[in-house]
Formats: C-alpha cells, structure tokens, sequence
C-alpha cells in the first residue's frame, strides 16, 4: 500500500509544508521549511492525468481513445490542470 | 447507463461511439420525418403535416442542424478559441434524439389528423364555446399527452444541447450561458427565415 502524500492541511485546508528529510541510509536528519514542488501539489487524480499525458507523448486524440471519453472532455481536463498549475504559480510567487 | 451518462452522454463516451450515435440519429431523423410526415422545420420545431417530400424532409433537417450548429460554434469560439466544430455538430444531432422520437407520434398521420379535425372544429363553431368544449373534452386525454411528450422532449433536447455546449466550450462562468441562449434564438429564428424561402 502506498499512503498518499498529503498536500492540504486536513484541519484548516491550507497547503502542507515539508519540515523534516531523512536520509534511509545514514540516517541523517535535514529539519526546514521546504515548500512542495509543484505537481506534489496537484491531487492524485491531477498528478495520473499528467503521467498519462506524457506517456501519450501528449497526444489527447490518443487519452481519449484509451480512457474511453470524448476528446473535448480530455481537453477540458487538461485546460483544468494547466489553470491550476498557474494559479499555483502565481501563488508561489506572491 | 446512470442518470448523468444519458442526460450527459457528451462528457462520458468515447469519440467513435458519439460519432455513431449522431450519424445513427440523423438517419433516423430523417426517416422519422419521411415516413411520419414530421416537418423539422426550425432549430428546434416539430410540425406533424399532411404530407411531406423526401427531399424537403432532408432540406429542413439538414438546414435545422447545420444552422445551430454553426450559430452554437460561432458563441462557442467567442468563449473559448479552442471550441472546434465538430463537437459542436455531435452535440446538436444527438440532442436532437427526442425530437425525432417525438415525431413517433403521428404514426399514421394520427396527430395530424386528431389536431385537424380540432382546428376544423375550431373554424366550423363560428365562435360557438359549447361546440368547442365538447368536441376539446373527447380530446383532453390526448391533449394532454401530447402536450407532456413534448415538453418533456423539449426540455431533453435543451438539456442535452447545453450540457453538449458546455462540454465542448468547457464554460465555467454564467456569461457564456447567456450567449448559449442568444445563440438558440438566433439559430432558430435564421432557419425558421432560411427554410420559408424554400
């Protein structure tokens, strides 16, 4: 089983931060505050569509067919994903 | 099928299988109109006549789609650039599936025939009111019937026409609704002026 990252905060919804790594060979320990990449931030759902996108070599003609959905309902996905990208860009920014 | 694949088969089938489903329709649409004497004569209109030609049948069809979808497509593209066509055109021929299964109705020229003789009841009672009331209270299960098939088509074909749009405009905000009703009246009142000419 693979426990999945959480990105949100599941009290106040505000996003999460990274404040501990640990090294699984030395064991050693980095404390901070180290902001998560971006895709982390994307939800399960998001991040697999973008995976699936580059496994396709971003063909959405070819999504479609496989996922068995139309192709203006991939395209929206993706125009979904990429507005969101963006306004996590602009948030990390400001 | 749940509720949300056939009021919004758009968003949940595969290309291939909305393309078959809109040509398959528009097959139907026409036989429909050839065989039962249905004239689809505007974007959205369903008129049972006494007779109809073959070729006018597919001319008013034909017409009725290509002007929506094209009046659709042009609010469309002021939305979203990235609207194509052909999205468009699947989404006006398979919303039109009630319309056509309205025209079912005049099997044998039967409601053509039931609102003929009310119209001519109508003219004959030179304003008589019990004339009319008796000749309406034979009619009412029927009225009624027809009157409820096809508010409910009508509602389908809006319903599955907007949740099409939407799909393929991927509109979000309520502004682009507006547009979607604007462009309904527009189509409609261009074929109803395109198709009197011919």
């Amino acid at each position: 089983m693979h426990p999945k990252l959480p990105v949100n905060c599941p009290s106040c919804s505000s996003p999460l931060l990274v404040t501990k790594l640990d090294c699984t060979n030395c064991e050693t320990s980095v404390s901070g505050k180290f902001a998560l990449p971006l895709l982390l931030q994307l939800s399960q759902d998001e991040q697999n569509f973008a995976l699936q996108f580059l496994l396709f070599s971003g063909s959405l003609k070819e999504m479609a067919t496989q996922m068995g959905n139309s192709y203006p309902t991939v395209r929206n996905k993706l125009d979904d994903l990429i507005s969101k990208i963006k306004n996590l860009e602009n948030n990390a920014t400001s | 099928m749940t509720i949300q694949q056939f009021l919004n088969p758009f968003a949940h089938l595969s290309d291939r299988l909305l393309w078959l489903m809109a040509f398959g329709a528009t097959v139907f649409g026409m036989l429909i109109a050839i065989y039962f004497n249905v004239s689809f004569d505007g974007c959205f209109d369903v008129h049972f006549i006494e007779k109809i030609s073959i070729l006018n049948a597919i001319f008013y069809l034909v017409t009725s789609i290509a002007i929506l979808s094209l009046v659709l497509f042009t609010s469309g593209k002021i939305t979203n650039p990235k609207t194509r066509f052909i999205d468009i055109l699947i989404t006006v021929c398979v919303a039109r599936i009630p319309l056509y299964l309205l025209g079912l109705m005049n099997i044998n020229n039967y409601n053509y025939l039931k609102t003929s003789y009310l119209q001519e009841i109508i003219f004959k009672s030179n304003g008589d009111i019990s004339k009319i009331t008796i000749a309406l209270q034979s009619m009412i299960p029927f009225l009624i019937l027809s009157s409820i098939t096809a508010l409910a088509a009508l509602l389908l074909f809006f319903v599955l026409l907007f949740n099409g749009y939407k799909n393929a405009t991927n509109i979000k905000s309520t502004t682009p609704i507006i547009y979607f009703v604007i462009a309904v009246i527009i189509a409609e009142t261009i074929s109803k002026i395109l198709i009197s000419f011919f």
